[in-house]
Protein backbone atom coordinates (compact mmCIF):
# COMPACT_ATOMS: atom_id res chain seq x y z
CA UNK A 1 0.00 0.00 0.00
CA UNK A 2 2.79 2.32 1.03
CA UNK A 3 3.70 4.93 -1.96
CA UNK A 4 7.05 3.70 -3.22
CA UNK A 5 10.02 5.59 -1.62
CA UNK A 6 8.32 7.13 1.18
CA UNK A 7 9.79 5.13 3.69
CA UNK A 8 13.78 6.25 3.11
CA UNK A 9 16.35 4.89 5.69
CA UNK A 10 19.08 6.39 3.79
CA UNK A 11 19.61 10.06 4.13
CA UNK A 12 22.27 12.31 3.08
CA UNK A 13 23.74 14.05 5.91
CA UNK A 14 26.23 16.73 3.92
CA UNK A 15 27.37 15.97 -0.08
CA UNK A 16 29.87 13.82 1.52
CA UNK A 17 28.82 11.81 4.01
CA UNK A 18 25.09 9.95 4.82
CA UNK A 19 23.33 8.16 7.45
CA UNK A 20 21.57 4.84 7.20
CA UNK A 21 18.86 4.18 10.54
CA UNK A 22 16.96 0.99 11.87
CA UNK A 23 15.17 1.20 14.45
CA UNK A 24 12.39 4.02 15.56
CA UNK A 25 11.80 5.69 12.53
CA UNK A 26 11.02 8.95 13.52
CA UNK A 27 14.06 8.75 16.13
CA UNK A 28 15.85 8.16 13.26
CA UNK A 29 15.18 11.40 11.12
CA UNK A 30 15.68 13.41 14.34
CA UNK A 31 18.96 11.98 14.36
CA UNK A 32 19.65 12.81 10.46
CA UNK A 33 18.77 16.22 11.47
CA UNK A 34 20.95 16.65 14.02
CA UNK A 35 23.92 15.19 11.89
CA UNK A 36 23.00 17.89 9.35
CA UNK A 37 22.93 20.34 11.86
CA UNK A 38 26.51 19.26 13.06
CA UNK A 39 28.00 19.05 9.26
CA UNK A 40 26.91 22.54 8.56
CA UNK A 41 28.26 23.81 11.65
CA UNK A 42 31.41 22.53 11.18
CA UNK A 43 31.52 23.91 7.60
CA UNK A 44 30.44 27.57 8.74
CA UNK A 45 33.26 27.41 11.29
CA UNK A 46 35.98 25.65 9.65
CA UNK A 47 35.13 26.12 6.16
CA UNK A 48 35.85 23.06 5.04
CA UNK A 49 33.19 19.43 4.96
CA UNK A 50 33.46 17.75 8.61
CA UNK A 51 35.71 14.71 9.26
CA UNK A 52 33.88 11.33 9.41
CA UNK A 53 35.19 11.07 13.16
CA UNK A 54 34.54 14.52 13.76
CA UNK A 55 30.46 13.77 13.05
CA UNK A 56 30.42 10.54 14.37
CA UNK A 57 31.77 11.82 17.93
CA UNK A 58 29.73 14.70 18.06
CA UNK A 59 26.19 12.31 16.90
CA UNK A 60 27.44 9.97 19.78
CA UNK A 61 27.53 12.46 22.20
CA UNK A 62 24.28 14.55 21.39
CA UNK A 63 22.64 10.25 21.35
CA UNK A 64 24.62 9.91 24.72
CA UNK A 65 23.18 12.54 26.35
CA UNK A 66 19.61 10.73 26.35
CA UNK A 67 21.22 8.37 28.44
CA UNK A 68 21.76 10.60 31.63
CA UNK A 69 18.56 12.78 32.33
CA UNK A 70 15.14 10.93 34.10
CA UNK A 71 13.38 13.02 31.73
CA UNK A 72 14.69 11.69 28.78
CA UNK A 73 14.72 8.10 26.91
CA UNK A 74 17.50 7.27 24.63
CA UNK A 75 17.05 7.27 20.70
CA UNK A 76 15.92 4.07 19.41
CA UNK A 77 17.94 3.98 16.70
CA UNK A 78 21.29 2.72 15.65
CA UNK A 79 22.87 4.04 12.79
CA UNK A 80 25.32 3.60 10.28
CA UNK A 81 27.18 6.85 9.22
CA UNK A 82 29.42 6.85 6.00
CA UNK A 83 31.99 9.69 5.19
CA UNK A 84 33.57 10.14 2.29
CA UNK A 85 36.47 13.03 3.16
CA UNK A 86 40.00 13.39 3.22
CA UNK A 87 41.00 10.90 4.83
CA UNK A 88 38.97 8.34 2.74
CA UNK A 89 35.86 6.32 2.33
CA UNK A 90 34.99 5.86 6.59
CA UNK A 91 32.41 3.99 7.92
CA UNK A 92 30.89 4.78 11.51
CA UNK A 93 28.55 2.99 13.70
CA UNK A 94 26.81 4.70 16.12
CA UNK A 95 24.74 3.15 19.04
CA UNK A 96 22.04 4.29 21.59
CA UNK A 97 24.27 4.35 24.10
CA UNK A 98 26.34 6.63 22.79
CA UNK A 99 29.27 4.43 21.52
CA UNK A 100 30.63 4.66 18.24
CA UNK A 101 33.13 2.41 16.69
CA UNK A 102 34.89 2.88 12.43
CA UNK A 103 34.36 -0.59 10.69
CA UNK A 104 34.94 -2.04 7.39
CA UNK A 105 31.87 -3.89 7.27
CA UNK A 106 28.76 -3.46 9.51
CA UNK A 107 25.10 -3.97 9.75
CA UNK A 108 22.56 -2.47 11.78
CA UNK A 109 18.30 -3.61 13.08
CA UNK A 110 16.79 -7.15 13.15
CA UNK A 111 19.06 -8.83 10.84
CA UNK A 112 22.32 -7.86 11.98
CA UNK A 113 23.81 -11.02 13.13
CA UNK A 114 23.26 -12.93 10.23
CA UNK A 115 24.34 -9.79 7.69
CA UNK A 116 27.57 -9.91 10.25
CA UNK A 117 28.03 -13.08 9.20
CA UNK A 118 27.66 -12.69 5.63
CA UNK A 119 29.95 -9.65 5.89
CA UNK A 120 32.65 -11.33 7.19
CA UNK A 121 32.86 -13.71 4.42
CA UNK A 122 33.59 -11.14 2.19
CA UNK A 123 36.77 -9.89 0.97
CA UNK A 124 36.19 -6.05 1.51
CA UNK A 125 39.66 -5.17 0.54
CA UNK A 126 39.37 -6.32 -3.11
CA UNK A 127 36.00 -5.22 -3.48
CA UNK A 128 34.63 -2.36 -5.82
CA UNK A 129 31.85 -0.61 -5.40
CA UNK A 130 30.16 -1.72 -7.87
CA UNK A 131 30.42 -5.57 -6.66
CA UNK A 132 29.80 -4.35 -3.23
CA UNK A 133 26.53 -3.25 -4.37
CA UNK A 134 25.53 -6.52 -5.06
CA UNK A 135 26.81 -8.05 -2.25
CA UNK A 136 24.86 -5.70 -0.01
CA UNK A 137 21.52 -6.56 -2.05
CA UNK A 138 22.17 -10.16 -1.93
CA UNK A 139 22.59 -10.11 2.00
CA UNK A 140 19.61 -7.80 2.87
CA UNK A 141 17.45 -10.60 0.77
CA UNK A 142 19.01 -13.41 3.04
CA UNK A 143 18.29 -11.74 6.54
CA UNK A 144 14.45 -10.66 5.23
CA UNK A 145 11.98 -12.92 5.86
CA UNK A 146 10.49 -14.06 2.14
CA UNK A 147 7.01 -13.80 1.98
CA UNK A 148 7.10 -10.35 3.56
CA UNK A 149 8.79 -8.60 0.95
CA UNK A 150 10.79 -5.63 1.89
CA UNK A 151 12.32 -2.11 -0.42
CA UNK A 152 15.74 -2.35 -0.92
CA UNK A 153 17.48 1.26 -0.94
CA UNK A 154 20.76 1.44 -1.75
CA UNK A 155 23.48 4.76 -1.40
CA UNK A 156 26.80 4.96 -2.14
CA UNK A 157 29.39 7.74 -1.77
CA UNK A 158 32.48 6.23 -4.12
CA UNK A 159 34.91 7.85 -6.60
CA UNK A 160 31.53 7.25 -9.41
CA UNK A 161 29.59 9.17 -7.38
CA UNK A 162 31.91 12.06 -7.40
CA UNK A 163 32.52 11.42 -3.37
CA UNK A 164 29.21 12.56 -2.68
CA UNK A 165 26.37 11.03 -1.24
CA UNK A 166 24.13 9.60 -3.40
CA UNK A 167 20.72 7.13 -4.38
CA UNK A 168 22.51 3.89 -6.38
CA UNK A 169 21.53 4.65 -9.88
CA UNK A 170 17.81 2.72 -10.17
CA UNK A 171 19.10 0.65 -13.07
CA UNK A 172 21.74 -0.53 -11.22
CA UNK A 173 19.66 -1.14 -7.90
CA UNK A 174 17.74 -2.99 -9.90
CA UNK A 175 20.44 -5.11 -11.76
CA UNK A 176 21.61 -5.81 -7.78
CA UNK A 177 18.75 -7.04 -7.08
CA UNK A 178 17.77 -9.27 -10.04
CA UNK A 179 21.22 -10.49 -9.41
CA UNK A 180 20.64 -11.31 -5.65
CA UNK A 181 17.45 -13.59 -6.43
CA UNK A 182 19.05 -15.26 -9.14
CA UNK A 183 22.10 -16.22 -6.79
CA UNK A 184 19.89 -16.97 -3.79
CA UNK A 185 17.82 -19.20 -5.89
CA UNK A 186 20.80 -20.84 -7.25
CA UNK A 187 21.95 -21.75 -4.31
CA UNK A 188 18.67 -23.18 -2.82
CA UNK A 189 18.61 -25.34 -5.74
CA UNK A 190 22.04 -26.90 -4.58
CA UNK A 191 20.61 -27.96 -1.61
CA UNK B 1 18.62 38.42 45.03
CA UNK B 2 15.58 38.05 42.96
CA UNK B 3 13.25 35.26 44.33
CA UNK B 4 13.66 32.60 41.37
CA UNK B 5 9.86 30.81 40.57
CA UNK B 6 9.37 26.97 41.39
CA UNK B 7 7.83 26.48 37.96
CA UNK B 8 8.15 28.34 34.80
CA UNK B 9 4.25 28.26 34.53
CA UNK B 10 3.42 31.56 36.13
CA UNK B 11 0.03 31.10 34.62
CA UNK B 12 -1.20 29.24 37.46
CA UNK B 13 -1.56 32.02 38.95
CA UNK B 14 -0.19 32.93 42.88
CA UNK B 15 -0.74 31.01 45.47
CA UNK B 16 -0.80 27.30 43.40
CA UNK B 17 2.64 26.06 43.81
CA UNK B 18 4.26 28.46 46.52
CA UNK B 19 4.12 31.91 47.17
CA UNK B 20 7.37 32.66 45.21
CA UNK B 21 5.32 32.48 42.14
CA UNK B 22 3.43 35.92 43.06
CA UNK B 23 6.72 37.69 41.82
CA UNK B 24 7.13 37.77 38.38
CA UNK B 25 10.41 35.82 36.51
CA UNK B 26 13.82 37.68 36.18
CA UNK B 27 13.10 37.09 32.72
CA UNK B 28 9.82 39.67 32.98
CA UNK B 29 11.66 41.93 34.62
CA UNK B 30 14.72 42.47 32.40
CA UNK B 31 13.77 45.14 30.00
CA UNK B 32 13.27 44.67 26.99
CA UNK B 33 14.34 46.66 22.90
CA UNK B 34 11.00 48.26 21.79
CA UNK B 35 10.11 46.47 18.61
CA UNK B 36 7.56 47.19 15.88
CA UNK B 37 6.03 43.65 15.25
CA UNK B 38 4.21 45.35 12.18
CA UNK B 39 8.41 45.07 10.53
CA UNK B 40 9.52 42.81 12.45
CA UNK B 41 10.84 39.99 10.22
CA UNK B 42 9.86 36.62 11.32
CA UNK B 43 13.37 35.30 11.80
CA UNK B 44 13.27 37.55 15.34
CA UNK B 45 16.39 39.55 13.74
CA UNK B 46 15.32 43.62 13.93
CA UNK B 47 13.74 44.39 10.88
CA UNK B 48 16.56 47.15 10.20
CA UNK B 49 20.44 47.61 12.06
CA UNK B 50 23.15 49.51 11.71
CA UNK B 51 25.85 47.52 13.15
CA UNK B 52 26.22 48.59 16.37
CA UNK B 53 30.47 48.56 15.87
CA UNK B 54 30.09 50.84 13.40
CA UNK B 55 28.57 53.62 15.30
CA UNK B 56 30.25 52.70 18.57
CA UNK B 57 32.60 55.66 17.62
CA UNK B 58 30.17 58.23 16.68
CA UNK B 59 31.38 58.04 12.72
CA UNK B 60 30.12 55.40 10.84
CA UNK B 61 32.65 52.73 9.34
CA UNK B 62 34.22 53.28 6.30
CA UNK B 63 36.25 50.45 5.83
CA UNK B 64 34.06 48.67 4.02
CA UNK B 65 32.80 51.77 1.82
CA UNK B 66 35.30 50.98 -0.75
CA UNK B 67 36.81 48.13 -2.43
CA UNK B 68 40.42 46.66 -1.88
CA UNK B 69 40.60 43.48 -3.65
CA UNK B 70 38.75 43.93 -7.14
CA UNK B 71 37.74 41.89 -10.29
CA UNK B 72 37.18 43.63 -13.47
CA UNK B 73 34.31 43.00 -15.83
CA UNK B 74 32.19 39.91 -16.16
CA UNK B 75 30.38 39.69 -19.65
CA UNK B 76 27.39 37.03 -20.57
CA UNK B 77 25.38 36.29 -23.06
CA UNK B 78 22.72 33.70 -23.75
CA UNK B 79 22.32 31.74 -27.21
CA UNK B 80 20.70 29.03 -28.68
CA UNK B 81 20.47 26.49 -26.14
CA UNK B 82 22.45 27.92 -23.27
CA UNK B 83 24.31 30.87 -21.31
CA UNK B 84 27.82 31.92 -21.76
CA UNK B 85 29.64 33.92 -18.93
CA UNK B 86 33.20 35.22 -19.39
CA UNK B 87 35.66 37.23 -17.56
CA UNK B 88 39.30 37.47 -16.95
CA UNK B 89 41.01 35.62 -13.50
CA UNK B 90 42.48 38.95 -11.86
CA UNK B 91 42.60 39.94 -8.69
CA UNK B 92 43.63 43.31 -8.53
CA UNK B 93 45.07 45.61 -5.32
CA UNK B 94 44.45 49.20 -6.23
CA UNK B 95 46.08 48.78 -9.68
CA UNK B 96 48.71 46.56 -9.01
CA UNK B 97 47.75 43.09 -10.45
CA UNK B 98 47.99 40.89 -6.98
CA UNK B 99 46.40 37.74 -7.75
CA UNK B 100 46.50 36.17 -11.35
CA UNK B 101 44.32 33.14 -10.66
CA UNK B 102 41.44 34.23 -9.05
CA UNK B 103 38.40 32.42 -10.25
CA UNK B 104 35.46 34.88 -10.35
CA UNK B 105 33.26 31.90 -12.30
CA UNK B 106 31.06 29.71 -9.99
CA UNK B 107 29.04 26.87 -10.20
CA UNK B 108 25.78 27.43 -7.82
CA UNK B 109 24.01 24.50 -9.10
CA UNK B 110 23.65 21.93 -11.85
CA UNK B 111 21.53 24.83 -13.92
CA UNK B 112 23.09 28.38 -12.36
CA UNK B 113 26.42 30.12 -11.99
CA UNK B 114 27.98 33.00 -11.03
CA UNK B 115 29.99 35.68 -11.90
CA UNK B 116 31.17 39.16 -10.23
CA UNK B 117 32.72 41.86 -10.39
CA UNK B 118 33.72 43.94 -7.60
CA UNK B 119 35.14 43.57 -4.34
CA UNK B 120 36.26 39.84 -4.36
CA UNK B 121 36.23 39.09 -0.35
CA UNK B 122 32.12 40.11 -0.41
CA UNK B 123 32.15 37.88 -3.65
CA UNK B 124 33.77 35.07 -1.52
CA UNK B 125 31.32 36.06 1.44
CA UNK B 126 28.03 36.01 -1.34
CA UNK B 127 29.32 32.36 -2.41
CA UNK B 128 28.96 31.01 0.64
CA UNK B 129 25.44 32.03 1.29
CA UNK B 130 24.99 30.15 -2.29
CA UNK B 131 27.09 27.39 -1.26
CA UNK B 132 25.01 26.98 1.85
CA UNK B 133 21.64 27.25 0.26
CA UNK B 134 22.74 24.49 -2.11
CA UNK B 135 23.82 22.39 0.65
CA UNK B 136 20.47 22.49 1.92
CA UNK B 137 18.88 21.63 -0.98
CA UNK B 138 21.34 18.59 -1.39
CA UNK B 139 20.47 17.40 2.02
CA UNK B 140 16.81 17.77 1.17
CA UNK B 141 17.11 15.21 -1.02
CA UNK B 142 13.61 15.72 -3.12
CA UNK B 143 15.52 16.34 -6.20
CA UNK B 144 14.51 20.10 -6.29
CA UNK B 145 17.51 22.69 -6.71
CA UNK B 146 17.36 26.65 -6.61
CA UNK B 147 16.61 28.27 -10.17
CA UNK B 148 18.49 30.74 -11.92
CA UNK B 149 15.72 33.35 -11.01
CA UNK B 150 15.41 32.09 -7.79
CA UNK B 151 19.64 32.92 -7.25
CA UNK B 152 18.96 36.09 -9.10
CA UNK B 153 16.20 37.34 -6.69
CA UNK B 154 17.73 36.25 -3.55
CA UNK B 155 21.03 37.94 -4.27
CA UNK B 156 18.80 41.09 -5.31
CA UNK B 157 17.30 40.80 -1.87
CA UNK B 158 20.68 40.14 -0.26
CA UNK B 159 22.82 43.07 -1.63
CA UNK B 160 19.35 45.32 -1.30
CA UNK B 161 19.65 44.53 2.34
CA UNK B 162 23.27 45.28 2.54
CA UNK B 163 23.20 48.97 1.25
CA UNK B 164 20.64 49.47 3.70
CA UNK B 165 22.16 49.14 6.50
CA UNK B 166 25.27 51.40 5.07
CA UNK B 167 27.33 48.39 4.51
CA UNK B 168 27.19 47.47 1.12
CA UNK B 169 28.61 44.30 -1.04
CA UNK B 170 30.83 46.08 -3.52
CA UNK B 171 29.95 43.49 -6.55
CA UNK B 172 28.09 43.96 -9.45
CA UNK B 173 27.12 40.31 -9.63
CA UNK B 174 26.01 38.15 -12.96
CA UNK B 175 23.75 35.43 -12.40
CA UNK B 176 23.36 33.02 -15.52
CA UNK B 177 21.45 29.75 -15.75
CA UNK B 178 19.38 27.43 -18.03
CA UNK B 179 15.82 26.23 -17.04
CA UNK B 180 12.82 24.74 -18.63
CA UNK B 181 14.57 24.72 -21.89
CA UNK B 182 15.48 28.71 -21.44
CA UNK B 183 18.44 30.86 -20.86
CA UNK B 184 18.55 33.14 -17.69
CA UNK B 185 20.86 36.20 -17.87
CA UNK B 186 20.45 38.27 -14.94
CA UNK B 187 22.92 41.20 -12.85
CA UNK B 188 22.89 42.40 -9.44
CA UNK B 189 24.37 45.95 -8.50
CA UNK B 190 25.87 46.83 -4.89
CA UNK B 191 22.70 48.48 -4.38
CA UNK B 192 20.47 45.81 -5.68
CA UNK B 193 19.63 47.50 -8.77
CA UNK B 194 19.05 44.45 -11.43
CA UNK B 195 18.03 43.84 -14.45
CA UNK B 196 17.38 40.41 -16.69
CA UNK B 197 18.73 40.60 -20.43
CA UNK B 198 19.65 38.78 -23.22
CA UNK B 199 23.17 40.06 -22.77
CA UNK B 200 24.97 41.13 -20.14
CA UNK B 201 28.14 43.24 -19.18
CA UNK B 202 29.80 44.22 -16.25
CA UNK B 203 31.86 47.49 -15.00
CA UNK B 204 33.68 48.64 -17.77
CA UNK B 205 32.42 45.29 -19.76
CA UNK B 206 29.35 47.88 -19.94
CA UNK B 207 30.72 50.45 -22.32
CA UNK B 208 33.68 47.78 -24.29
CA UNK B 209 31.92 45.12 -25.09
CA UNK B 210 27.62 46.05 -24.56
CA UNK B 211 28.28 47.48 -28.12
CA UNK B 212 29.41 44.62 -29.72
CA UNK B 213 27.05 42.53 -28.27
CA UNK B 214 24.00 44.95 -29.12
CA UNK B 215 25.59 44.85 -32.88
CA UNK B 216 25.85 41.09 -32.88
CA UNK B 217 24.22 39.15 -30.28
CA UNK B 218 21.40 37.28 -31.63
CA UNK B 219 19.39 34.24 -29.31
CA UNK B 220 19.42 31.81 -31.84
CA UNK B 221 23.27 31.70 -32.09
CA UNK B 222 25.14 28.10 -32.41
CA UNK B 223 28.04 27.52 -29.11
CA UNK B 224 30.36 28.50 -31.92
CA UNK B 225 29.02 31.83 -32.67
CA UNK B 226 28.47 32.60 -29.28
CA UNK B 227 31.81 31.71 -28.20
CA UNK B 228 33.55 33.41 -30.96
CA UNK B 229 31.60 36.85 -30.06
CA UNK B 230 32.73 36.32 -26.47
CA UNK B 231 36.24 35.92 -27.49
CA UNK B 232 36.00 39.18 -29.31
CA UNK B 233 34.50 41.07 -26.35
CA UNK B 234 36.38 39.57 -23.97
CA UNK B 235 39.42 40.67 -26.17
CA UNK B 236 37.92 44.56 -26.52
CA UNK B 237 37.52 44.28 -23.07
CA UNK B 238 41.70 43.63 -22.56
CA UNK B 239 43.18 45.57 -24.58
CA UNK B 240 40.91 48.80 -23.34
CA UNK B 241 41.14 47.85 -19.90
CA UNK B 242 44.05 48.66 -17.87
CA UNK B 243 42.95 46.37 -14.88
CA UNK B 244 42.52 43.18 -16.54
CA UNK B 245 45.08 40.60 -17.79
CA UNK B 246 44.87 38.30 -21.06
CA UNK B 247 43.49 35.47 -18.55
CA UNK B 248 40.13 34.31 -19.23
CA UNK B 249 37.49 32.01 -18.07
CA UNK B 250 34.17 31.12 -19.71
CA UNK B 251 31.80 29.60 -18.11
CA UNK B 252 29.04 27.51 -20.04
CA UNK B 253 25.73 26.46 -18.81
CA UNK B 254 23.36 24.82 -20.94
CA UNK B 255 20.67 21.68 -20.32
CA UNK B 256 23.29 19.43 -19.62
CA UNK B 257 24.96 21.45 -16.58
CA UNK B 258 27.62 23.40 -16.09
CA UNK B 259 31.17 23.42 -16.97
CA UNK B 260 33.72 25.99 -15.83
CA UNK B 261 36.67 25.95 -17.86
CA UNK B 262 40.25 26.04 -17.66
CA UNK B 263 42.01 29.72 -17.71
CA UNK B 264 43.20 30.67 -21.40
CA UNK B 265 45.00 33.04 -23.19
CA UNK B 266 43.48 34.91 -26.74
CA UNK B 267 46.38 35.87 -29.10
CA UNK B 268 46.67 39.84 -29.31
CA UNK B 269 47.93 41.92 -31.83
CA UNK B 270 49.72 45.34 -30.13
CA UNK B 271 51.11 46.38 -33.71
CA UNK B 272 48.44 48.71 -34.50
CA UNK B 273 49.23 51.96 -35.34
CA UNK B 274 47.35 54.09 -32.83
CA UNK B 275 48.62 51.50 -30.62
CA UNK B 276 52.29 52.44 -31.32
CA UNK B 277 51.68 55.76 -30.80
CA UNK B 278 48.82 56.62 -28.94
CA UNK B 279 49.38 60.57 -28.74
CA UNK B 280 48.59 60.84 -32.63
CA UNK B 281 45.55 62.05 -32.28
CA UNK B 282 45.55 63.89 -28.71
CA UNK B 283 47.75 66.87 -29.17
CA UNK B 284 49.36 67.74 -25.56
CA UNK B 285 49.45 64.07 -24.19
CA UNK B 286 53.07 62.17 -24.08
Amino acid sequence: MLEQHSNRRTFPVDRHAGLAVAGVAADGRSIVGRAMAEANNYKSTYGEPIPGHVLAERLASYVHLFNLYWAYRPYGVASLLAVYAREGPQLYLVEPSGTMHRYFGAAVGKGRQGAKNEIEKLKLEEMTCREGINAVAKILHQVHDEEKGFELELAWICEESGKQFQRVPQQLADEADAAAKAALEAEDMDD
Amino acid sequence: MLPRPQSHSAALGPGCTGPSLANPTPLGLEPRPVRHASQAPACGAEAFVVDPVALANGQPRKHTQYPYVTGTSVLGITYKDGVLLASDTLGAYGSTKRYKAFERLRKVNDACVVGASGELSDFQFIMRLLEELSDDDFCMDDGHRLKPAEVHSYLTRVLYNRRNKMDPLWNSIVVGGFYAGKPFLGTVGMIGTSYTDAHLATGFGNHLARPLMREKHRPDMSEEEATALMHECLKVCYYRDKNSINRFQLAKVTADGVSVSEPFALETKWGYKLFQDPAANAVGTW
